[in-house]
């Protein structure tokens, strides 16, 4: 018995890892066509609290989020930043 | 002369992102966002009895109040050198020029997957904080030599911007009127301004934000009323027509830009200056 509780132990150390992990959202920006535009959107995101990183896909026209756990990031927060930058929110996803 | 002052204040418009290097563009300066930009201009004109070039030092700055507005604000610092062709006597005016503060709304936005459509007023002042009294050993420089007007003027207009990934159009329709200082009155100033952009590098978009190399050509068709002294027309303004390409790299942080513009016509009174070449090196850069 007393070789399995390292591995419960372990066990219950990953889920608790994976329950803390960053969340990730995907933002479908319109209006965005050029790289100078790109960083006004990147810095109104990384304003937002709990932001932890913003990655723009230009060609693609989405902003993908990610956030603390504890702070995930709402639809209306995103359009909200998304207008202040100048463009348009057209979808919101959370990513696995 | 004074066209050139006008000129410096037109050049030193302040367009958000990849957009025309002579005027402005309707796209937007995001909320909270500050855009800082220098040109430097190198402005050459004459008569068949004399000859003068100017330097500007063009420095502008743009915030974003909200998505749809933004606060501009343009002070360009001029070198003017006059050179008398029979007589060789020169004059020279060296400072700071006429600042200019406006306002750019956008009042029509019409967003889609990577392209836009915006069309935004745009209106502001300009404030005589460039010197009009300047003197040298001849005596008090002429008026068109100085570095500011003396006056207070207004500026207004919109300006079109049609944005893909691939090109972009801008269209812009402007004027600038003045006020009276000691009977000297600058004359007022129309502008249709047009620009093309379109990327020729890269060829295709991978991932992420890369930088963008543009292709320029802008066109510019001016018309200036004659200033007044005394309310009698003086022998100024008139109408002209340039030709600018230019090259244009943009990346997330900073633009960087150059053009030549060329006076296709001018139609000038007799013994105006008319305007040789304009050349245009700019750096653009937002945080």
């Amino acid at each position: 018995m007393n070789r399995v509780w390292p591995y419960i132990g372990l066990l219950l150390a990953t889920l608790a890892t994976d329950a803390m992990a960053d969340q990730r959202f995907g933002l479908a920006v319109d209006g965005l066509a050029c790289p100078f535009c790109a960083y006004g959107l990147e810095k109104r995101l990384g304003d937002i609290p709990g932001v932890t990183g913003v990655a723009i896909e230009l060609e693609a026209g989405r902003a993908i989020v990610t956030t603390a756990d504890d702070r995930p990031l709402t639809e209306a927060t995103a359009r909200a930043a998304v207008r202040d930058a100048g463009f348009t929110l057209r979808g919101f996803a959370s990513l696995p | 002369m004074r066209r050139i002052t006008l000129l410096a204040l037109s050049l030193a418009s302040l367009p958000a992102t990849a957009a025309p290097i002579t005027f402005n563009t309707a796209l937007p300066v995001t909320c909270g966002e500050a855009i800082l930009r220098a040109r430097f201009i190198r402005h050459e004109l004459s008569a068949p009895d004399r000859e003068v070039t100017v330097s500007t030092l063009a420095l502008a700055g743009g915030f974003g109040l909200s998505g749809d507005l933004a606060l501009f604000a343009a002070l360009p610092l001029l070198d003017k050198r006059l050179t008398a062709a029979e007589s060789a006597i020169r004059r020279r005016a060296r400072g700071a020029g006429d600042l200019s503060l406006f306002l750019r709304y956008t009042a029509l936005q019409r967003d889609a997957p990577g392209r836009t459509l915006r069309i935004a007023p745009f209106a502001g002042l300009i404030a005589p904080t460039g010197r009009d009294d300047a003197r040298d050993e001849l005596g008090r420089l002429p008026r068109p030599l100085q570095t500011g007007s003396g006056a207070w003027g207004a500026l207004a207009g919109f300006v079109l911007t049609r944005q893909t990934l691939r090109w972009q159009f801008d269209g812009q329709l402007g004027a600038t009127a003045y006020g009276r200082d000691e009977g000297y009155a600058p004359g007022n100033a129309f502008a249709l301004d047009l620009s093309g952009q379109y990327r020729i590098w890269p060829r295709r978009l991978s991932g992420g934000v890369p930088g963008f190399v543009y292709a320029v050509l802008e066109s510019r068709l001016e018309d200036l009323r004659a200033d007044r002294i005394g309310g009698a027309a003086t022998g100024s303004g008139g109408s002209q027509w340039f030709l600018a390409p230019g090259l244009q790299y943009v990346s997330r942080r900073w633009v960087v830009e150059g053009a030549v513009q060329w006076p296709l016509v001018q139609n000038l009174p007799a013994g105006a200056l008319q305007d040789d070449v304009i050349a245009r090196l700019s750096l653009r850069t937002n945080f």
